[in-house]
């Protein structure tokens, strides 16, 4: 069986024993996904570069810390890619670093980090296809999720800004999720490709 | 722990944020319930459903070179595969070439070394070159003590020859036939003070005699040791007498008169550049 019938667990464990050529098919299938998320978070290709690259490197020196009963291959490594361009927000957030736009999109550029944290959740999340489906949450959790997924803000800044204690908000983000995961359904390619689970 | 709970980890957890005790408390829970267990894969899928939901790019190819590059020049993964045994691990260790796995442990033990052999050495040759200095300290000391003692040396060896010619001298004057010889003895001041007059041997300006004497010691700048010869009625003063450091001293002296008339010869001690008449006290004297 070559490399490009196998499945990503099965991709994962010969990335443990080094195999660069599992890795580069990981990276044939999630890099342009990873990439895009970055890219609709971050607003700077050159940034978006960085973290794409940052994630499936971490993937191949943290191969080890996959655990298949912790999920899929595909949401171990988003988590990975969501975490890594949020920390890149936040520390732009602190430099108090205006976003640039990187590439050609149809969208506007987002404007700068300082000012009101919803606003700028939102102004990130109303270019996404999301916006549909986030727009059918309840508005208390609507905007937890937006801000912890667009806005970059942890839990306990979103219950500061909020003004709502900190277990409420991490109720309204599993609320919101699970919602948003009805509307939304299975959207990988993993899933329909590489085999269901 | 409690469903709640370990939902509101989930997010940490799938990220592998969480330290070992919490992760530990995750694993057992999701072992035990399958609800949390469904839950925990479907928030991770929703994550990724996010992501794909997003306008999608292409990724520069740039990207793709520089990841490789990285992977290609990496010496090894931070974490190993979970849960070997120890004879396992030694095995699976010995088995791997050297550069995947120790060369970062290596390469930091050969630069820790390095580094630590360089600060060794400075403060070395820090050492050495005190110690250096010091050496040439003490040479340049042991040099001018040398040149000082060789002085010296030149100096005695000086006055040993004078000491010697005079001695030849007056060895030879007293043994010349006619010549008689008296002693001179110390007085109260210096008793262990003597010497001998040496009479008398012609010379352009007269007679002469030759006085020596020695256990005189040297006198200060501002005093000086003058000759006296004694007649019946007056003291003639016959010269000044200049004694070295080992206290001997000799001079030609000239009386003036007869030296039939002469009873006796003395020194004493007076003002530098002498008196007209003995002033000072009786150092040495003898009879004629």
């Amino acid at each position: 069986m070559n490399l490009e019938e196998r499945h990503d667990e099965q991709l994962m464990a010969l990335i443990v024993q080094q195999s660069r050529e599992a890795l580069e098919k990981l990276y044939d299938r999630y890099s342009r996904a990873v990439f895009s998320l970055a890219m609709s978070l971050l607003r700077d290709a050159g940034a978006a570069e960085e973290v794409t690259q940052d994630v499936f490197f971490n993937v191949w020196r943290r191969g080890a810390s996959y655990h298949a009963k912790r999920g899929k291959v595909t949401a171990w490594l988003f988590s990975i890619a969501h975490h890594r361009t949020i920390d890149e927000l936040r520390r732009r957030r602190r430099e108090q670093t205006q976003v640039q736009h990187g590439v050609d999109l149809t969208n506007k550029p987002s404007k700068s980090v300082e000012g009101d944290p919803i606003e700028y959740a939102n102004n990130q999340y109303h270019r996404s296809q999301l916006s549909g489906a986030l727009s059918t949450l309840r508005p208390e959790q609507r905007d937890v999720v937006v801000l912890a997924y667009f806005g970059g803000f942890t839990h306990t800044e979103i219950a500061g800004h909020l003004r709502q204690p900190l277990g409420t908000v991490k109720t309204r983000m599993r609320l919101g999720l699970k919602n948003l995961r009805e509307v939304l359904g299975p959207q990988a390619p993993e899933q329909a490709d590489y085999g269901v689970y | 722990m409690e469903c709640i709970e370990a939902e509101h980890r989930f997010e940490s957890y799938l990220r592998d944020e969480l330290d070992r005790g919490q992760t530990k408390e995750v694993d057992a829970h999701l072992d035990s319930c399958r609800a949390c267990s469904v839950n925990l894969r479907a928030d991770g899928e929703t994550v990724a459903s996010i992501a794909f939901s997003v306008p999608q790019l292409d990724v520069p190819e740039s990207v793709r070179e520089r990841l490789f590059s990285r992977v290609d020049h990496d010496f090894g993964p931070t974490e190993a595969a979970p849960s070997p045994g120890v004879i396992q691990r030694i095995r699976s260790s010995l088995g791997r070439p050297m550069a995947g796995n120790w060369g970062p442990v290596a390469v930091s033990v050969m630069v820790v070394s390095l580094v630590l052999g360089g600060v060794w050495i400075n403060g070395r040759l820090g050492e050495i070159s005190m110690e250096n200095q010091e050496l040439t300290g003490r040479i340049d000391w042991i040099t001018s003590e040398n040149q000082r003692l060789q002085a010296s040396v030149f100096e005695r060896d000086a006055r040993v020859q004078s000491m010697v010619s005079q001695t030849r001298y007056l060895s030879s004057m007293t043994a010349s036939p006619g010549v008689s010889v008296s002693l001179l003895r110390g007085g109260d001041l210096w008793p262990e003070a003597w010497g001998m007059v040496a009479c008398c041997a012609e010379t352009d300006d007269g007679l002469a005699a030759l006085i020596a004497v020695l256990n005189l010691p040297p006198l200060p700048e501002d005093e000086a040791y003058q000759v006296w010869v004694i007649t019946k009625y007056q003291h003639l003063s016959v010269g000044l007498l200049n004694v070295d450091s080992t206290g001997y001293g000799q001079a030609v002296i000239i009386p003036g008169v007869p030296f039939v008339q002469l009873d006796g010869i003395g020194i004493t001690v007076e003002p530098a550049g002498g008196s007209y008449h003995p002033t000072g006290a009786n150092v040495i004297a003898g009879d004629m």
